[in-house]
C-alpha cells in the first residue's frame, strides 16, 4: 500500500491504532462492488452477493492494519459484537463516523463566526443616532 | 487490419486497456459518462479506472489486484518472530504500492484511446470545462451537442472548439498552451522522430 510516511492514527476500541490509508482506487473498486451486490438483492437474488462483498471488506480492512496484535483485537471483538464491521469500515477508510446530514434540519452557523462591525461603520451609525452630535 | 477506417481505430466506441495480464473493457459511452468519471478524480484517473471497469469483471479486477508477486523484504529488518506476523506482512503486501501505478496508468491510456488524444490534453480540457461547466454545457445545448448523447471525442471536439471560437488571438495560444501541458512531474514519452526535431527547433531558436 502505502509507504510508511503516509501511516494514519484512528481511535479504535479505545485505544489509539495505525493504518494504512486506503487508497482512492480501493474505494471506488469497494464501492462499485457495493453497489453491484444492492442491484443484485433488489433484483431478487440470494445474499451471496452480499456475503462475497463482506469478504472483499473484511480483506480490504485487514490489510491496512500496521499491526497484527491490533487486527487480532478488533477481530476478536467484531466475533464479540462489541463493534460493528461498518464502524470498523468507517474508521479504517474515513478516520471518523459522521451523522449523515439532515436536510430538514441544516446546520446553523455558530455565533463565534459572527464577524464584528468594522470600527468605522460603528462610528457612523453612533453619529447618525445622536443628531447633535452629527451636526457637529 | 479490423477497422479501415482512421476514425474508427482512433476513436473506437469502447475502450479496452491491457492490465495486470487481461484486458479489461469500459463502461464508459457517452461523453457524459466519461467527463463524469475524469471529473470525480483528474489527477489518478480512478473513475476511469478501476472505476469504469464493467459489473461483470469488478471480481475479476478485485482477484488480479490482489494477486500480485509477494516482494522480499528488503528493509533489513529482522525475521518477525511469529507466524502472524510474517502473515500480516505478506497479507499487507498483496495490496502493493504498484496497484495504484498500474491502475493509473492504465486510466490514462483509456482517456487517451477514448478521446483520440493525448491524455493529458483530454483531462486539461475536462478540467477546465467542468470549472464553468453551466456556461459550457449550456452554450453546447443550445449548439444541439449533448454530452449525454454525444460520444467522447466528438465532445471534446465541441467543447474545444467553442472555446476556440469565444477567444482572441491571445486567448487562443493561452488555451493551447494550457491544454497541451503535461500534469507536473510526468515524463511524455516521445518518439525518436519527435525528439529529433524538438532538438533542432530548440537549435534553430
Amino acid at each position: 500500500m502505502a509507504d510508511e510516511d503516509n501511516i494514519v492514527t484512528h481511535k479504535l476500541l479505545g485505544r489509539d491504532m495505525q493504518f494504512r490509508p486506503v487508497s482512492p482506487g480501493q474505494l471506488v473498486l469497494i464501492n462499485r462492488m457495493a453497489q453491484r451486490a444492492q442491484r443484485q438483492v433488489d433484483e431478487g437474488e440470494t445474499a451471496a452477493a452480499f456475503n462475497s462483498l463482506m469478504v472483499k471488506m473484511l480483506d480490504l480492512i485487514d490489510s491496512l492494519f500496521v499491526f497484527e496484535q491490533d487486527r487480532q483485537d478488533v477481530e476478536d471483538a467484531m466475533l464479540a459484537g462489541k463493534i460493528s464491521l461498518e464502524e470498523v469500515q468507517s474508521i479504517a477508510f474515513g478516520g471518523k463516523t459522521e451523522p449523515a446530514p439532515d436536510d430538514a434540519d441544516p446546520v446553523v452557523a455558530p455565533k463565534t463566526l459572527r464577524s464584528k462591525r468594522p470600527a468605522a461603520v460603528a462610528k457612523v451609525a453612533k453619529k447618525t443616532a445622536n443628531p447633535r452630535r452629527a451636526a457637529r | 487490419m479490423q477497422h479501415a477506417d482512421v476514425l474508427a481505430s482512433t476513436r473506437p466506441n469502447r475502450v479496452t486497456v491491457g492490465c495486470l495480464g487481461r484486458h479489461w473493457e469500459l463502461a464508459l459511452s457517452t461523453a457524459a459518462q466519461w467527463i463524469g468519471a475524469i471529473g470525480y478524480d483528474p489527477d489518478r484517473l480512478v473513475g476511469i479506472f478501476p472505476g469504469g471497469v464493467a459489473d461483470e469483471d469488478l471480481e475479476a479486477l478485485w482477484e488480479c489486484s490482489r494477486q500480485l508477486h509477494v516482494q522480499p523484504d528488503r528493509t533489513g529488518e529482522s525475521e518477525p518472530e511469529t507466524p502472524g506476523q510474517l502473515l500480516r506482512t505478506q497479507r499487507a503486501q498483496l495490496w502493493d504500492q504498484n496497484i495504484e501505478r498500474k491502475w493509473v496508468n492504465s486510466a490514462r491510456v483509456a482517456v487517451a484511446r477514448g478521446s483520440g488524444r493525448d491524455w493529458w490534453w483530454t483531462v486539461n480540457l475536462v478540467r477546465k470545462v467542468l470549472g464553468i461547466w453551466p456556461y459550457i454545457n449550456g452554450q453546447l445545448l443550445l449548439s444541439g451537442v449533448d454530452a449525454e448523447k454525444l460520444s467522447f471525442p466528438s465532445w471534446c471536439d465541441a467543447a474545444f472548439m467553442l472555446l476556440w471560437t469565444s477567444a482572441d488571438a491571445e486567448g487562443r495560444t493561452k488555451l493551447e498552451l494550457e491544454l497541451s501541458m503535461p500534469p507536473a512531474g510526468i515524463a511524455v514519452a516521445m518518439s525518436p522522430k519527435a525528439t529529433k526535431k524538438m532538438l533542432s527547433d530548440f537549435a534553430a531558436d
